[in-house]
C-alpha cells in the first residue's frame, strides 16, 4: 500500500517539477517571479485538451503542439508586458505578472466557462502491474514523458550553446552581456523555454485531472512552495522539491482532512520563506 | 575614554575573512584617517561599526556602550553617523526635507501627536527647520533648499550626504570616500568642510583615496589591507613607512606624487 | 488656507451632506459600497503607496473585522456602538501579529506571505463552523442600534441615507487620519522606509517598529470597514473575503495611484462605480482590470492621480505660455 501511494507520488511529483522547474529558471536567469506562470500551464492544458477532444489529434502530438504554442506566447508576452519593465525595480515585474495572471484567467473563463472538462484518452484506463503496484497507462506515460523533458532540458542547459550562454547570465548579467552575449535574446528564449515547459506540464496534467479556466492557481502556489524551498534558480531544487511535495501530498491525503491539508501547505509557505528564503539549494 | 573603540573585530563570509583582529581606537574630536587600496575591508569596517553587519568575533564599544550586534538605527541615535561609498540619499525629495529624515532620531512625536497635531509636533517642527537651516549653512546648501536632491550638482549631492549624517547630531561621522568624484576646487572646499565639522566638537573617521586630503585633515591614520592593520600613525610616519609605500606602490589610488607636491 | 481652496472644501462637503437626499435606492446602495472600498482601498494605500509593500492578503482583515463584529454583536450582545472599535481593535491585534511574521520579508516575498495568511483566514472562515457558519454565512446581521436623542426621539440606522452617513463618516475619518499621519514626523520616516529603507535605518530610522506600525493602522480600519459592511449588508460569507477582493485593492491602489491619499479613493471609485454603470462591460470586469493592471504599471506608474496631476501641471504650464499667468522669468 504505501509503496502504490509513494508510487503515486513519485508520479504527481514528476509533473510538479516540470511546473516549478519552468518558474525557477526565469527566476534565476532574469530576477522574475512570474504569477501568470500557472496560467500558461492551465493554456496548455486546454490546447491540448481542444486538439484530443474537437480535432481527435494524437496526445503526444498534442503535447507537442500545446508546449510550441505555449513557447511562443511565452516569447510575446516577454516581448509586450515584461520588457518595457527593463531597469525598474523588481517589484514591477511581480506587479504586472500579478494583472498578466488575473487578465489571462477571466479571459479563460469568458471563452470557455466554468464547466470541468477532461480528456477522454482511449487508452487512459489500461493498467499496468508493476508488482503490488498498480498505475494507469496515462500516469506512465506522463511520467516517463516527464522524465524525458526533464534530462532533455539537462543536456540542453549543459552542452548547448544557447544553455551555457543562459548559465553565464544567470551567474553573472553583466559580465555576459560585455562578452556579447544578448540579454533580450536570453530573456526571450528563457520564457519560451520556461512557458513551453509550463504548457507541457499543463497537457500532461491535464490528461489526468480535470481541466477547467481556475486550474492554474493551485499549482502555482505549489510550485512557488517548491521553488523557494528547493531554491530559487536551482533547476535540481524544483525537481527535488517537487518530488518531496508529490509524495507529501498524496501521503498527507490519506491522513489529513483536505481542507486543513490547504492550510498546512500555506503554514510550510510562511516557514519556507521566513526561515529559508534560500531554499535547500539556492544560489542568492 | 576613548570615543569610539574597536578590539579584535573579526569578519568572515564563509570562507573569506574581510577584517581579520583589527583593533583601534578614536580619541573625541579627533580625525582619523583610514587608508588601503580596494577590497581591503575599509567600508565593510563601516558596516561594522554601524551595525549593518555583525562582526564574526569582537566587540566595538562607542563611550560607555557595548554597541556590537546593535541595530543601525539605535547606533546612530547613540552618536555614530555615515555617508556612503556613492551618493545615497532620497533623490525625489528636496534638500530640506532630505535633512529633516535626519532629524527623525533627535525628535519623537509618534502616532498620537501626529494625529492631534499637538504643540510638541509644532514645536519639533520648528526646531526642525532652525536646525537643518543650521546645516545647510555649514555645507553651504541654502540655494538649493527646495531644489530635487537628483537636481543639484554632484559635489553637492555629496555635501547633502554629509548634511544628513550631521543633521543626526553624531559625535562621530563616518565619511566614505567623500571627496570621489570632485575635482581640485571642490575637494578643497570639502577639505574646509571637515575641518569645520571638526570645530564642532565632532570625531571623524575618514575613508580616503585622495592622498592629500587625508594628509590634510588627519591626524592619525591607518592603514588596511587585506582585512588587516599594517600600520599607524601619524601622516608623516604613514608616508615614510616602508611597507605602506610597498603596498601601495603600482596602485593608481595611492597618489605618491600629489603627496611630494605638498 | 486660501480663500478659493476654503470654499471648495466648503462645497465638497455640502455636496456630501446633501447627495443622500439627491439619490436613493440603488444608486445609493452603490456610494455606499463605494464608500466602504475607498476605506478598504486607503487603508492598504498606507501598506502600499506609504510602506512601499504590495499586499496580497488583505481582504482577510476586511474579513476579520466584519466576523468579530457579528459575533460580539449577536452573540454576546454587545452594542454596535462599542462593537464597531472593538472590530477594529480585534483586526489590528491579529494584523500586528501577521505583521510581526510578513514584515521580515521584503518585496515578493512579502506578497507572497501575505497572500498565504490571507488564504489560512479565509480557510479558517469556511471551515470553523462553530464560529462564522462556514459556507452558508452569517445572516440577520442587525442594523447599528438606534441612538436616543432628546425628547424621546431615536435615531435609527436601518435606512441607506442613515448608512450613507455612517459610511462616510468614517470615510471622512480615515482620510483625515491618513492626512495628518503622511504629513508629520511620523510620515516622513516612512516614505524615507519606502524610498530606502536600509538607508532610513542607517538615518536612525527604526524602520521594523514603523512598518509594524503603519500595517497596524492599516487593519484597524479594514476592520472598521469590515463592521460596517456586516451591519451595513445584514449579510457575510467567506466569500466577501478571499483572494479576488484582495486583488481587487491591490489593483485599485495601483491603478488609482500608489502614495497618494486621492490615489485609492480614485481607484476604489472607478473600480466600484464603472462596472455598474456600463452594464455592457460587466462580466468583462476582471479582465479589465487585469488589463489595466498592466497597463497602468508599464505606462503610468503613478496611476490615474499620477497622470492627473501631469494634465494639470501642463495646464497651467501652458496657461503660463499663453500669458494668463507671469511667472519668475527663467529660473
Amino acid at each position: 500500500m504505501l509503496l502504490q501511494q509513494l508510487t503515486n507520488g513519485f508520479i504527481l511529483g514528476c509533473n510538479y517539477a516540470l511546473i516549478a522547474i519552468g518558474l525557477t529558471i526565469i527566476f534565476g536567469i532574469l530576477n522574475i517571479i512570474n504569477l501568470a506562470h500557472g496560467e500558461i500551464y492551465m493554456l496548455g492544458a486546454f490546447v491540448a485538451f481542444f486538439l484530443v477532444t474537437l480535432w481527435e489529434v494524437n496526445f503526444f502530438i498534442a503535447l507537442v503542439i500545446a508546449a510550441i504554442s505555449m513557447g511562443i506566447l511565452g516569447i510575446i508576452i516577454e516581448r509586450l508586458v515584461f520588457r518595457p519593465l527593463q531597469g525598474k525595480e523588481e517589484i514591477n515585474y511581480f506587479i504586472v505578472s500579478v494583472g498578466l495572471l488575473i487578465f489571462i484567467e477571466n479571459g479563460a473563463l469568458l471563452l470557455w466557462g466554468t464547466e470541468p472538462r477532461s480528456m477522454a484518452l482511449p487508452y487512459a484506463s489500461q493498467i499496468v502491474r508493476f508488482g503490488e503496484v498498480i498505475v494507469t497507462a496515462q500516469r506512465l506515460y506522463t511520467v516517463g514523458i516527464a522524465i524525458l523533458i526533464i534530462l532533455g532540458l539537462h543536456f540542453f542547459i549543459q552542452y548547448s550553446k544557447m544553455g551555457r550562454a543562459m548559465r553565464a547570465t544567470e551567474q553573472d548579467r553583466e559580465g555576459a552581456m560585455t562578452v556579447g552575449i544578448g540579454i533580450n535574446e536570453i530573456s526571450s528564449f528563457t520564457f519560451a523555454l520556461s512557458s513551453a515547459l509550463a504548457g507541457a506540464a499543463g497537457a500532461l496534467m491535464g490528461s489526468l485531472f480535470i481541466i477547467q479556466p481556475m486550474m492554474g492557481f493551485s499549482p502555482l502556489i505549489k510550485a512557488f512552495v517548491i521553488v523557494v524551498l528547493g531554491g530559487l534558480g536551482s533547476i535540481l531544487g524544483a525537481i527535488v522539491g517537487g518530488l518531496i511535495l508529490g509524495m507529501t501530498e498524496v501521503l498527507g491525503a490519506v491522513y489529513i482532512s483536505s481542507a486543513y491539508q490547504e492550510v498546512y501547505a500555506f503554514i510550510i509557505l510562511i516557514l519556507v520563506l521566513l526561515f529559508k528564503p534560500r531554499g535547500l539549494f539556492g544560489k542568492r | 575614554m576613548a570615543l569610539l573603540e574597536v578590539k579584535n573585530l573579526t569578519k568572515s563570509f564563509g570562507g573569506l575573512v574581510a577584517i581579520s583582529d583589527l583593533s583601534f581606537r578614536i580619541g573625541q574630536e579627533e580625525i582619523l584617517g583610514l587608508i588601503g587600496p580596494n577590497g581591503a575591508g575599509k567600508t565593510t569596517l563601516f558596516n561594522l561599526v554601524t551595525g549593518v553587519l555583525p562582526p564574526s568575533s569582537g566587540a566595538i564599544f562607542f563611550g560607555e556602550h557595548r554597541i556590537t550586534g546593535k541595530p543601525p538605527y539605535e547606533i546612530t541615535k547613540l552618536g555614530i553617523a555615515r555617508t556612503f561609498q556613492s551618493l545615497r540619499h532620497f533623490s525625489n525629495a528636496t534638500i530640506f526635507d532630505n535633512l529633516v529624515v535626519g532629524r527623525h532620531c533627535r525628535t519623537r512625536a509618534g502616532l498620537w501627536h501626529a494625529i492631534l497635531r499637538t504643540s510638541l509636533a509644532r514645536n519639533e517642527e520648528k526646531k526642525n527647520k532652525e536646525k537643518a537651516s543650521e546645516v545647510m549653512d555649514l555645507l553651504g546648501l541654502e540655494s538649493y533648499q527646495t531644489d530635487l536632491a537628483k537636481n543639484i550638482p554632484q559635489a553637492m549631492q555629496r555635501h547633502l550626504d554629509i548634511g544628513i549624517a550631521l543633521a543626526t547630531e553624531p559625535s562621530l561621522l563616518l565619511l566614505d570616500e567623500p571627496a570621489a568624484g570632485m575635482n581640485p576646487e571642490e575637494t578643497s572646499r570639502l577639505v574646509e568642510l571637515i575641518k569645520r565639522i571638526q570645530s564642532k566638537g565632532i570625531a571623524i573617521l575618514i575613508i580616503e583615496h585622495d592622498m592629500n586630503v587625508i594628509m590634510d585633515v588627519c591626524e592619525r591614520i591607518f592603514v588596511l589591507n587585506y582585512g588587516e592593520k599594517i600600520s599607524e600613525g601619524s601622516p608623516e610616519e604613514i608616508q615614510e613607512n616602508p611597507e605602506v609605500i610597498e603596498t601601495y606602490l603600482g596602485k593608481e589610488d595611492f597618489d605618491l606624487v600629489s603627496i611630494e607636491s605638498n | 488656507m486660501g480663500f478659493k481652496r476654503f470654499i471648495a472644501y466648503l462645497g465638497a462637503l455640502a455636496l456630501l451632506v446633501a447627495l443622500p437626499f439627491l439619490i436613493e435606492g440603488y444608486p445609493l446602495h452603490l456610494v455606499n459600497i463605494s464608500g466602504i472600498w475607498i476605506i478598504l482601498a486607503l487603508s492598504l494605500g498606507l501598506i502600499q503607496g506609504y510602506i512601499g509593500e504590495i499586499s496580497m492578503g488583505h481582504a482577510a482583515f476586511f474579513g476579520i473585522g466584519a466576523y468579530s463584529s457579528v459575533l460580539l454583536t449577536m452573540n454576546t450582545g454587545v452594542s454596535f456602538w462599542l462593537a464597531l472599535p472593538a472590530a477594529g481593535l480585534v483586526t489590528m491585534i491579529l494584523g500586528y501579529a501577521i505583521g510581526l511574521v510578513s514584515l521580515r520579508l521584503r518585496g515578493p516575498y512579502f506578497a507572497i506571505c501575505t497572500l498565504a495568511f490571507g488564504e489560512i483566514i479565509r480557510l479558517i472562515f469556511i471551515n470553523w463552523r462553530e464560529l462564522t457558519q462556514g459556507p452558508d454565512g452569517i445572516t440577520g446581521i442587525p442594523s447599528p442600534s438606534p441612538i436616543p436623542l432628546p425628547f424621546g426621539e431615536t435615531l435609527s440606522f436601518s435606512s441607506k441615507e442613515a448608512g450613507y452617513f455612517l459610511i462616510y463618516a468614517l470615510v471622512c475619518l480615515t482620510i483625515f487620519v491618513i492626512y495628518r499621519i503622511v504629513n508629520s514626523r511620523m510620515g516622513k520616516a516612512i516614505m524615507a522606509i519606502r524610498e530606502d529603507q536600509d538607508y532610513a535605518e542607517c538615518m536612525g530610522i527604526n524602520t521594523m517598529k514603523y512598518k509594524r506600525m503603519v500595517f497596524s493602522i492599516s487593519t484597524f480600519f479594514a476592520g472598521l470597514a469590515g463592521c460596517i459592511f456586516a451591519h451595513y449588508m445584514h449579510f457575510i460569507s467567506p466569500y466577501s473575503f478571499t483572494i479576488g477582493q484582495s486583488f481587487d485593492l491591490v489593483i485599485m491602489v495601483i491603478v488609482g495611484g500608489m502614495g497618494t491619499i486621492i490615489g485609492p479613493i480614485i481607484g476604489a471609485v472607478i473600480l466600484t462605480l464603472i462596472p455598474e454603470l456600463l452594464h455592457a462591460i460587466k462580466d468583462y470586469r476582471l479582465l479589465i482590470y487585469g488589463l489595466m493592471l498592466m497597463l497602468i504599471i508599464i505606462y503610468f506608474p503613478h496611476g490615474i492621480a499620477g497622470i492627473l496631476k501631469d494634465l494639470k501641471d501642463r495646464c497651467f504650464r501652458d496657461g503660463k505660455k499663453l500669458g494668463v499667468n507671469h511667472g519668475p522669468a527663467g529660473s
